[in-house]
């Protein structure tokens, strides 16, 4: 159990977020980098539905009430327990009293606190995804006690993994949509030369890709009818700005998609800070269904990742109650 | 209908796009609502979920249950088997009339709107608390309503830049439709009144009341009006009158 001494104020509880409710109005949300959410899960033993704590911005400080085991993931930040580093990608357990410190993230935008047991949150349509734009959840705030929602579960040792690749991607696959045909294909040419950068105007719901020249419009742009949109379009505003739509993206939109990027390689984009520069190319169907089923594959079997915490000897305290010597004379033997 | 409709698209890798027409017209908005209605009676383990656009029935499939050509096959099965363009409302559909004040400060495009249009504020009004048009889908944020269809002279484009921000329960218009926000939001839309109706407020029972086929009408009221209302709103009903229609 924890209590928020401080955060940034974007930070709320995230899990894979609600289908079934789009015809309500209702967005899919979830966590921006579902990457994080199932090595978090495999670091804890535990179902990757199971709520995360997504920081956003220059992380937090926490209390620790009670003895727990949380897990880190996603962007890395700097992070301490009673101001002794401890090791991101990993596990690891926190004694009463302790104060829990992250830093502001470095190589991306998204960071998780995962609690074995998963936190305790409201469910609002079948998900604890907060959206706090469109009055589903609240952001998390100074003060607010974090629980678990299993507990008395049963001990696990502490573990670190190795991520899946996704922080240095910098091409992204796409595939038509039911409007790419809305643009001319020298418009979309020019799209797939254009190299863009990730502008700072950027939340869960969409980022904005700026470049240098003119928009990418189609023609009767504004007077185009509202139709389905989902995370992962590209969406041409009035001005033919283009902006990636996130997990928070509204359900529906009049402004034109030229394309979709595919789902594997949403949360790798979502990571990217501002000024990283981005291309796009357009891929078949069905190399990014194979693409999307070689990812389901790579999750299904994420534990493997995961590895006993290596240990610098020069920061154990307790180095002479190891027996450092039987590996050694094993290898020779 | 002409013009190679119906016809079915993709949307990202996982969804299919029912498409009914390209332009906003009634009968392909009854036809969308009733194709999906009656896929859903199938209840098909690779359809994972439906949803209405204005006019189109989209669906999310998963085709390691079925193969992407046989879930395709039984769309165009469906499709053939009748004149979906004829298709009735669905039953126990509602009415809802929504108190609203007309422009002044809380709806500052009001004014320039009704110019684009060529008619009078008093015209405008009339217009706005006799039509009953209709919720042709519920998108955009939770119980957002967008409805239609309003006479030719509202076919008006949205702004090719987005608004600051307008509030919640705004009344805003564009291409012959009405739209009530659920939440403050920036938009391309003209904000021409104000409301207090929450399309989405998780203090009621049902936080989302209007739904696909239900019908929408305003009721003229001044700004202290509104502000009664706002003062006692909890439930975000907005001092709305629901009525049943009978088909």
């Amino acid at each position: 159990m924890l209590e928020v001494i401080s955060t940034s104020g974007f930070s709320s509880f995230q899990d894979m977020g609600r289908n079934g409710f789009r015809s309500q109005g209702i967005s899919r949300s979830g966590a921006a980098d579902y990457y994080a959410l199932f090595e978090g899960a495999a670091l804890l033993d535990q179902n990757p539905n199971s709520t995360a704590l997504e920081l956003i911005g220059n992380g937090g400080k926490f209390r620790v009430l009670q003895d727990c085991m949380v897990a880190l993931t996603g962007a890395i930040m700097p992070a301490s327990l009673d101001q002794k580093p401890l090791a991101w990608n990993s596990s690891h357990f926190l004694h009463y009293g302790s104060i829990l410190e992250l830093g502001a993230p470095q190589n991306g935008r998204y960071s998780y606190l995962h609690l074995r047991g998963g936190f305790k949150a409201p469910k609002i349509f079948n998900s604890s995804s907060a959206q706090p734009s469109a009055g589903i959840g609240k952001y998390t705030r100074p003060k607010d006690i974090l629980e678990p929602l299993e507990k008395n579960l049963e001990a696990l040792k502490c573990q670190t993994i190795e991520p899946v690749d996704r922080f240095e991607l910098t091409n992204f696959r796409l595939v038509e949509s039911f409007q790419t045909h809305l643009f001319t294909p020298k418009t979309i040419k020019k799209f797939v030369d254009t190299e863009f950068s990730i502008d700072n105007q950027a939340n869960r719901g969409g980022m904005k890709l700026a470049h240098t020249g003119s928009g990418f419009s189609t023609s009767n742009q504004l007077k185009i009818m509202s139709d389905m949109i989902i995370p992962g379009d590209i969406q041409m505003t009035g001005s033919g700005q283009p902006f990636v739509l996130l997990p928070d993206c509204q359900t529906m939109g009049g402004y034109p998609r030229i394309g979709c990027i595919i789902p594997p390689d949403l949360p790798a984009i979502a990571q990217l800070k501002t000024g990283r520069t981005v291309k796009f190319k357009f891929i078949s169907r069905d190399e990014a269904n194979r693409i999307a089923s070689k990812d389901r594959k790579c999750l299904e079997i994420i534990k493997e990742r995961c590895l006993e915490p290596i240990r610098d000897p020069q920061k154990m305290a307790d180095l002479l109650n190891f027996n450092l010597i039987d590996g050694a004379v094993w290898a020779k033997s | 209908m002409t013009n190679n409709f119906p016809k079915m698209n993709f949307v990202g890798i996982d969804g299919i796009l029912v498409q009914f027409s390209d332009e906003i017209r009634e009968n392909a908005n009854s036809a969308a609502l009733a194709f999906r209605h009656e896929v859903e009676q199938k209840n098909q383990s690779s359809v994972l979920e439906s949803a209405n656009s204005l006019t189109a029935a989209y669906f999310r499939i998963d085709t390691k249950i079925e193969p992407l050509d046989s879930i395709l096959n039984f769309f165009n099965e469906m499709l053939r088997e009748k004149n979906w363009y004829t298709s009735k409302l669905p039953t126990d559909r509602k009415l809802f009339k929504i108190p609203c004040v007309f422009g002044t400060e809380l709806a500052p495009q009001f004014e320039k709107v009704i110019k684009l249009a060529g008619i009078s504020r008093s015209q405008a009004i009339l217009e706005f608390t006799t039509t009953r048009t209709r919720v042709m889908t519920i998108g955009f944020s939770p119980g957002q309503p967008y409805a239609g269809l309003l006479s030719k002279k509202w076919d008006l484009p949205r702004l090719s830049e987005v608004s600051k921000s307008v509030p919640k329960s705004a009344l805003v218009c564009a291409i012959r439709q009405l739209i009530i926000f659920s939440n403050s939001t920036p938009t391309g839309w003209h904000h021409i009144g104000q409301t207090a109706f929450e399309c989405f407020n998780s203090n009621r029972q049902q936080p989302i009341l209007l739904r696909p086929g239900d019908e929408i009408t305003f009721v003229e009221i001044k700004s202290g009006e509104l502000s009664q209302i706002n003062n006692n709103n909890a439930d975000g009903l907005g001092g709305v009158e629901i009525l049943e229609i009978r088909n």
